[in-house]
């Protein structure tokens, strides 16, 4: 960094330039994360006293019959949905990412179609989801029943329980993988050409260039996109939400992490304001605070080694 | 040259177009329901309306206050960029133009926000604002979003960076100070990367839905609220839905359209960092 400035006054000009982002960005983000983990520790309903209880709230968080079934229903399907994340979601980001940058026919096109759930809020993309998969008028079932499927045999989509997550997933697919296929892509852009030529030159086929040449360089690139998909996976929240309702549909099957903390933090329905509980609450957001640092570091970890693997 | 590379493979195309075709379908089914009645809707919902009415769109704005949502959406977008614009190239200015104890420090500490999303401070974020009196207004939920700088500081640090120092060091000379040479010479020559911010936050602040949900309710709900909360009811409000959504989705459609390469470019920089 040789941006040196000959200090001829001993002010210090970057302060007053760093100082409105940096109170903004502290008072709004910074200690409400630290604060939460403090909260943590304690019982407070909002309005009355404070009460120091340790660790309390996390004991009835993991241990305690009543409500840590729900939390652990809602942290596995967290978990489903981080690996359907990487067994399903990834590689058809580098599948399709591969696909435009090899320039398919038409690809400019194509990538406008691809990239374009990205601009859409999650509640234009639910209700997409909806007209789609709706059991009684959606277009699927339309179409199923114009194929000549009879009414009885039409599958119930998002009226099925069972069904559910699967919708989910593919929702997901459809809105929100674009900005890792955004990075993989670019990734692939910046493989070296010459390497790429010579291996035509040898005789590589478009399928073996890609497994052998492309995918190597693209590590880095990678890992980034893992810890996203962590990030995305630990705090989804508006999708299921807004598929399922408050509480996750039947038998929580699309019940979050994060809608278990909305429902503590910010009640709903039947759960009045009286069950609200925000030490119990911080200690959900922490939890998953704890788990977005653990896995970041570990990422981050092995992307030193991609790094060093590739010098 | 770079032709030769690439597979023209028919099938991919194929699926490419097929999928493309259902992407199209969609949106063409929004836009003709949205003249619809119910009925229509529920019966076909790919028979084109027996007559084209605004009744809905005409009903979804004075009955529902649609424009009114719409219009917190963009205000609370609009305000937001505004401020986080200047806060945030004014610290990665400050970051990248100086030399100073901690900047690794300071500059890990700035990413550490890309890590963990708003969502998670939200519990004490609702007291903050809660105690400035500003729950259900939208200058909370501004205050919140310019306080969430990292990726648009982030951006700005990146292309401030780049920006040869001669610059600033000859304006210096001229007798300008630190201030002047940042708005006069330094913001205009930020132009695309002003653009880029704008865009890539703009959207997300637009799009959010968390945060509205959280601290807004009533009059001062944004579109995206709104359009939850009829779509929860979707059989109650199935002819205002599509209205909305197709109202709803104008603004960003255009956008996307108008500078879709702008966009895609602010994305990939500011993910290529985590």
């Amino acid at each position: 960094m040789g941006n040196t400035v000959k200090k001829k006054k001993k002010r210090r000009p970057y302060l007053w330039f760093m100082l409105p982002g940096l109170i903004f960005y502290c008072m709004f983000m910074i200690i409400p994360l630290i604060a939460t983990s403090f909260l943590s520790l304690s019982s407070w309903d909002g309005l009355g006293e404070l009460t120091f209880t340790g660790i309390e709230n996390y004991k009835r968080l993991f241990l305690d019959p009543a409500n840590a079934a729900t939390y652990w229903n809602a942290f596995g399907n967290n978990m489903k949905f981080i690996l359907c994340e990487y067994f399903i979601i990834v590689p058809i980001q580098v599948g399709v990412a591969y696909m435009l940058y090899s320039k398919i026919r038409w690809y400019k096109f194509f990538q406008a179609i691809f990239f374009l759930p990205y601009v859409l809020s999650t509640a234009v993309i639910a209700f997409f989801g909806t007209i789609f998969f709706n059991a009684s008028f959606g277009i699927v079932n339309k179409a199923l029943l114009t194929l000549g499927v009879s009414r009885v045999n039409l599958p119930g989509w998002l009226a099925d329980p069972k069904m559910m997550f699967p919708i989910l997933i593919g929702i997901g697919i459809w809105s929100s993988a674009t900005i890792g296929m955004l990075i993989i892509l670019s990734n692939m852009k910046n493989v070296s050409y010459e390497t790429i030529e010579s291996s035509t030159i040898d005789g590589a086929g478009s399928f073996q260039r890609f497994l052998y040449i492309i995918l190597p360089d693209i590590g880095p690139g990678m890992i980034n996109v893992l810890v996203l998909d962590i990030i995305w996976g630990i705090t989804l929240f508006d999708l299921p939400y807004m598929l399922a309702g408050t509480f996750g549909g039947m038998d929580g099957r699309l019940d979050f992490v994060n809608m278990y903390f909305y429902r503590i933090a910010f009640g709903s329905g039947s759960m009045s304001r009286l069950n609200i509980d925000l030490g119990y609450a911080a200690t959900i957001g922490t939890v998953t605070f704890l788990f977005i640092l653990l896995f970041t570091s570990v990422m981050n970890f092995a992307l030193g080694k991609v790094k060093v693997w590739n010098e | 040259m770079k032709k030769k590379l690439g597979h023209k493979s028919w099938l991919i195309t194929l699926i490419c177009l097929l999928y493309s075709s259902i992407i199209i379908l969609l949106l063409f089914i929004t836009l003709i329901s949205s003249f619809k009645d119910s009925t229509e809707i529920v019966t076909d919902i790919f028979a084109l309306p027996s007559m084209w009415n605004f009744r809905h769109y005409i009903e979804v704005i004075t009955q529902n206050h649609f424009l009114k949502s719409m219009w917190n959406s963009i205000f609370i977008t609009g305000v937001s960029i505004t401020g986080l614009l200047i806060v945030s190239s004014m610290l990665a200015y400050g970051y990248a133009r100086y030399d100073f104890k901690g900047k690794s420090f300071l500059q890990t500490f700035i990413l550490l926000g890309m890590m963990f999303p708003i969502q998670l401070g939200v519990l004490i974020n609702y007291r903050i604002i809660n105690a400035l009196h500003l729950v259900n207004t939208p200058w909370g939920l501004i205050l919140i979003y310019i306080g969430n700088l990292s990726l648009a500081a982030f951006l700005f640090m990146r292309f401030f960076k780049k920006l040869p120092e001669a610059l600033a060091e000859s304006a210096k000379i001229d007798g300008a100070n630190e201030f002047t040479i940042f708005f006069r010479i330094m913001m205009p020559l930020s132009k695309p990367i002003l653009g880029t911010v704008a865009l890539v936050s703009g959207l997300t602040i637009y799009n959010d839905f968390y945060m509205p949900l959280i601290f807004l309710s009533g009059e001062q709900r944004t579109a995206t609220v709104m359009l939850q909360e009829c779509l929860s009811s979707f059989l109650f409000f199935i002819e205002k839905v599509f209205p909305m959504v197709v109202i709803s989705v104008i603004p960003v459609i255009l956008m996307y359209l108008l500078c879709s390469k702008q966009l895609i470019e602010g994305l990939t920089a500011g993910a290529e960092k985590t």
